[in-house]
């Protein structure tokens, strides 16, 4: 049962990785938007999030649960929903429900009867193929991966952040279709 | 192996989408309510009143709306004089006793019935005001009900009686360092050194907006008694007033939120409450307890004795608004009444200490006129600021009371502390430590201004100060008090009250209040204490203020007083307590556990536990445990939950939370009023949708998001840059530009984030912002660092001209070639 503990910054380096999924603004690399102190503690005032896990010393650490709420938090948020309403619907809720307003995968928000173990229509089993993935990155930039397993949600928002640079080299070589609204592409040219 | 070049599934591109908006996910695993998903269902208050004396039941229904057993944590008020003696836990239709045992008995009780996997509830006193309640393994989907049965006395004074029964702990100013590991509560701030307890008393604070979740009942019945009530006046509340044959009943209009306290006064004619002396012997008929209320005589002699008075103002952020007009209309009234003959000082503190121009030094001032007047000016510019640092002004006050006490010009004079304070501060046992034994030697006035006020603490300090402890809840109530206010000054009619025995055998050290206040006309003093033996009168001696010896016999009447043993050991209680503080030790506290147990009264040292064993809910006792949300209390200016979470800023306490923010973070934080949390959570968060959010900022992003003209602020930048390159090269002077273009930059930056525009550029100038300030703050910054800065405060400057489709100025760094 021995949960990781993290410092606020790797909290926050765990939130924003999570977040960067489908988080816009996200695309020049750099993890920015990582909750400080200050809304750490206005948070746990308002029980959106726990109050530290444990102090050692004069720091505060922080566990998965701390991660569930803040990315639930910052999803509603998306969502457009003003504090309150997402007090409403954070407050007191479970791991397993957090998961899910998360949007994170793990243990809790995963159906337990399924395949995994049984192998009992073994009969319809065919040879594995190892599969090649795309992810695409951007218009007109995709990632081919000869994976030995399936991506997940981590792996994505890991990928996407390290493609950023990638991705304005390509910008910034005309290989890729000029991305409107991005007005620092524009003195690049010379 | 076979390579295959497939394109992501449809199930994989759905999971690095955003998936839709769906309001019902959030229902997933538990029964959907639009209140929340709170454990705390319902509260009822059913309090019977006899004369002086209230009984209350209180009745608390906590539900499990999560799909995993639950421990539901309740962190409430209660009337601080109350005695709790009874305790029932309902579940499952079955009602459970509860056992008052030493607490720490109670607690392994009940942990150890939650393992077992047993219902299980504990009741446990945090602060004479605040209790804990916590309800274990309540299965999901069902319900469960504690009761509370309370006895306490009203106070009384002019001729009035209040009944107060609180209904919110307010957000408390948590002073001191984060002690290291786990909190002993589940709160939300973690203990420090100055309130190890903090996470025991910190409940999280529900946004405005969220929709009541507390259905609240609320009912005061009077019984036909000879002290029949008068103009009864719920202060705060709207009541509806039932009367039948013989009943008289007030009962709260449905709807009320548990945001502030409620208060029912009522008067009974003053020549009904009488000097009299009530003995309630025990069950076994060898010990008793009496009940003596004494009622000082009118005021004969004009007898006016010179005083010094220290006034303590509690300007802290939680006194914003008409609680801080109050405070200092109340203040001034009181500066008014000293005369020439008297001496005084002024202080007002949040996390420093002032003190008005003609005060400051190690002495006392001269109440003259012009001091008076200057006094009360300074009084009239106070605003509400800051944190509630309040040992050290009041340290400070006693100390400069009782300076000196053998000099003559100190002799013959009354000396008087005045606190005007809502007492939110979390400290409350570190502040009577510091000024315990000093304050005995000073009489204490407190002036409690708030609607879900810290009455305990304020009538402890006036206890300890052998004085008085008087209510505001409202500028009007003020206007009805303002003239007793000042009495409280006064000279007093009685002092130095000593009982004798005239025939009852009463035990010494048993006498509550364990310091008898002197008395003033108009306020009776009720004292109670136990007795050994026979039935039999009392001997009162005192001294007036002309100086002469006043003696008064009381003869006892028997019975008729049920409750009288449970009032005397709840303050008996409080006095151990209190006494616990100033000086711990074993003895002690085997005593406050005895008392608590014999006269089965909850405090401090012991908890009442309830086990319902007849049920093994929830194997191995996993739980899922949730602390009750509480109002915002009414009529708090600043909100708290702002002042909760800001005022440990300016205290060490802070240090637990101060890790290190990432640069670019600690950087917006400096641009960031960090009352304004939206612009916090809109700098946060993705950009805003416009017209589906209501917060400000929200809507401010919105309104402007359409911007995309910066002229103005390329047009700053073009000077700003020009600014900095003008500055000559030497250290001095750049460190004095940065210092001087730190403002305008921080400007520009606030109008591209409220566009919305976050660019690495403008992050940039949020990160130099940042590097400015903290290099400024340094003592001794080097050569290196302050060129390095103005390096790179050029470097941004250029690239967000760049940014915003400007050309920068070339650099005149090498000038000199």
């Amino acid at each position: 049962m021995e949960t990781p503990l993290w410092t606020l910054d790797e909290l926050g380096i765990r939130v924003a990785i999570a977040l960067a999924v489908d988080y816009e603004g996200q695309a020049n690399g750099r993890v920015r938007e990582l909750p400080d102190r200050r809304t750490i503690r206005y948070y746990t005032t308002l029980g959106l999030i726990d109050r530290p896990a444990e102090m050692r010393g004069r720091t505060a650490l922080y566990g998965t649960r701390h991660l569930l709420q803040l990315v639930a938090i910052k999803r509603l948020q998306t969502r457009g929903l003003s504090l309150a309403a997402i007090q409403t619907r954070l407050f007191g809720r479970t791991n397993a429900v957090l998961r899910q307003l998360a949007q994170l995968p793990g243990e809790d928000a995963k159906p337990q009867a399924a395949e995994p173990g049984r192998r009992e229509r073994f009969w319809n089993a065919v040879p594995e193929v190892r599969q090649l993935v795309g992810v695409p990155l951007a218009d007109g930039a995709t990632l081919l991966l000869n994976t030995p397993r399936p991506l997940d949600d981590y792996d994505l928002s890991a990928l996407r952040v390290a493609a950023a640079p990638l991705l304005k080299l390509l910008k910034l070589r005309r290989l890729l279709a000029a991305d409107e609204g991005t007005p620092h592409t524009k003195g690049e040219s010379s | 192996m076979t390579n295959a070049l497939l394109p992501m599934t449809d199930a994989d591109l759905a999971r690095a989408q955003p998936p839709a908006a769906d309001g019902d996910q959030a229902g997933f695993g538990s029964l959907s309510t639009e209140k929340g998903f709170l454990p705390l269902k319902a509260m009822d208050v059913t309090t019977r009143i006899d004369g002086l004396i209230a009984q209350i039941d209180l009745t608390q229904t906590f539900q499990n709306v999560h799909a995993v057993p639950l421990e539901a944590t309740y962190i409430f008020p209660l009337p601080d004089r109350a005695a709790v003696t009874r305790f029932r836990l309902e579940v499952a239709g079955r009602v459970i006793e509860g056992e008052l045992k030493e607490r720490g008995a109670a607690r392994k009780e009940y942990d150890q019935a939650l393992k077992a996997g047993h219902r299980a509830a504990i009741t446990e006193e945090e602060r004479p005001g605040v209790f804990t309640m916590r309800v274990g393994n309540l299965p999901p989907g069902e319900e469960a009900t504690v009761c509370l049965s309370l006895t306490g006395p009203l106070p009384y004074s002019e001729g009035e009686a209040t009944f107060r029964f609180p209904l919110v702990v307010a957000p408390r100013y948590i002073p001191g360092t984060a002690l290291s590991g786990p909190s002993v509560g589940d709160g939300v701030v973690p203990d420090t050194d100055a309130v190890p307890d903090a996470s025991r008393i910190t409940p999280p604070v529900l946004l405005p907006g969220f929709p009541n979740p507390v259905r609240l009942g609320l009912s005061v019945e009077f019984a036909p008694s000879p002290l029949a009530p008068t103009a009864l006046k719920s202060s705060l509340h709207a009541v509806v007033e039932e009367k039948d044959a013989r009943v008289y009943r007030v009962v709260l209009q449905p709807g009320e939120r548990l945001n502030r306290d409620f208060i029912l006064r009522f008067r009974i004619a003053q020549d009904k409450i009488v000097t009299a002396l009530s003995l309630q012997p025990d069950a076994d008929g060898q010990e008793g307890t009496f009940v003596l209320t004494l009622v000082p005589p009118a005021t004969t002699t004009g007898t006016v004795k010179p005083r010094d008075v220290v006034f303590v103002l509690d300007r802290s952020g939680s006194m914003g608004g008409w609680k801080m007009v109050a405070a200092r209309r109340a203040l001034a009234r009181m500066v008014d009444t000293l005369t020439d003959a008297d001496r005084f000082a002024v202080y007002a503190f949040d996390d420093s200490i002032e003190t008005p121009k003609p005060f400051g030094g190690d002495n006392l001032v001269a109440a003259t006129n012009r001091c008076r007047f200057q006094a009360v000016e300074f009084l009239s510019k106070i605003e509400a600021r800051g944190g509630t640092e309040m040992a050290k002004p009041l340290t400070q006050a006693v100390t400069q009371l009782t300076q000196n006490l053998a000099g003559k010009d100190t002799q013959g004079r009354d000396r008087i502390l005045v606190l005007v304070t809502d007492g939110q501060v979390g400290n409350e046992d570190q502040i009577l430590k510091e000024i315990g034994k000093q304050a005995k030697q000073v009489r204490v006035f407190t002036l409690g201004i708030d609607r879900a006020v810290n009455e305990a603490f304020l009538k402890r300090l006036a206890d300890l100060g052998g004085g008085g402890y008087t209510l505001v809840e409202s500028e009007e109530r003020l206007d009805e008090v303002m003239d007793q206010v000042h009495r409280h000054i006064a000279t007093p009619v009685l002092t130095g009250l000593r009982l004798e025995p005239a025939g009852l055998a009463f035990v010494p050290g048993s006498v509550v209040p364990g310091r008898l206040p002197d008395l003033f006309a108009g306020t009776p003093l009720v004292v109670t204490g136990r007795y050994r033996g026979a039935a039999g009168g009392l001997a009162l001696q005192a001294r007036e203020a002309s100086g002469s010896m006043w003696s008064s016999p009381v003869q006892p009447r028997v019975g008729g007083n049920p409750a009288a043993a449970s009032v005397w050991a709840r303050g008996r209680l409080r006095d151990l307590e209190d006494r616990y503080v100033l000086d711990r030790s074993d003895e002690l506290e085997k005593e406050i556990v005895k008392t608590s147990l014999r006269f089965g009264v909850l405090c401090r040292f012991t908890a009442f536990v309830a086990v319902d064993r007849s049920d093994v809910v929830n194997p191995g006792g996993q739980v899922h445990g949730i602390v009750q949300p509480v109002e915002e209390p009414q009529g708090w200016e600043q909100p708290g939950i702002m002042l909760a979470c800001a005022a440990p800023m300016h205290s060490n306490s802070s240090a637990m939370l101060r890790s290190r923010a990432l640069p670019s973070l600690s950087a917006a934080e400096t641009t960031t009023d960090f009352d304004d949390s939206s612009s916090m959570d809109q700098l946060l968060s993705a950009p805003p949708l416009p017209g589906r959010s209501t917060s400000r900022a929200m809507k401010r992003a919105a309104a402007s998001e359409m911007k995309t003209d910066f002229g103005p602020e390329r047009q700053r930048a073009t000077d700003l840059l020009q600014r900095l390159q003008a500055i000559a090269p030497d250290t001095a002077s750049r460190l004095a530009g940065l210092g001087a273009v730190v403002e305008d930059i921080e400007q520009v930056f606030s109008t591209m984030l409220g566009a919305g525009n976050r660019a690495p550029e403008v992050v940039e100038l949020a990160e130099v912002i940042a590097k400015i300030r903290a290099l400024l703050a340094e003592a001794q910054p080097t050569d290196a660092a302050v060129n390095e800065l103005w390096a790179r405060t050029e470097t941004a400057l250029r690239n967000f001209l760049i940014l915003l489709g400007g050309t920068a100025p070339a650099s005149r760094e090498g000038f000199w070639k």
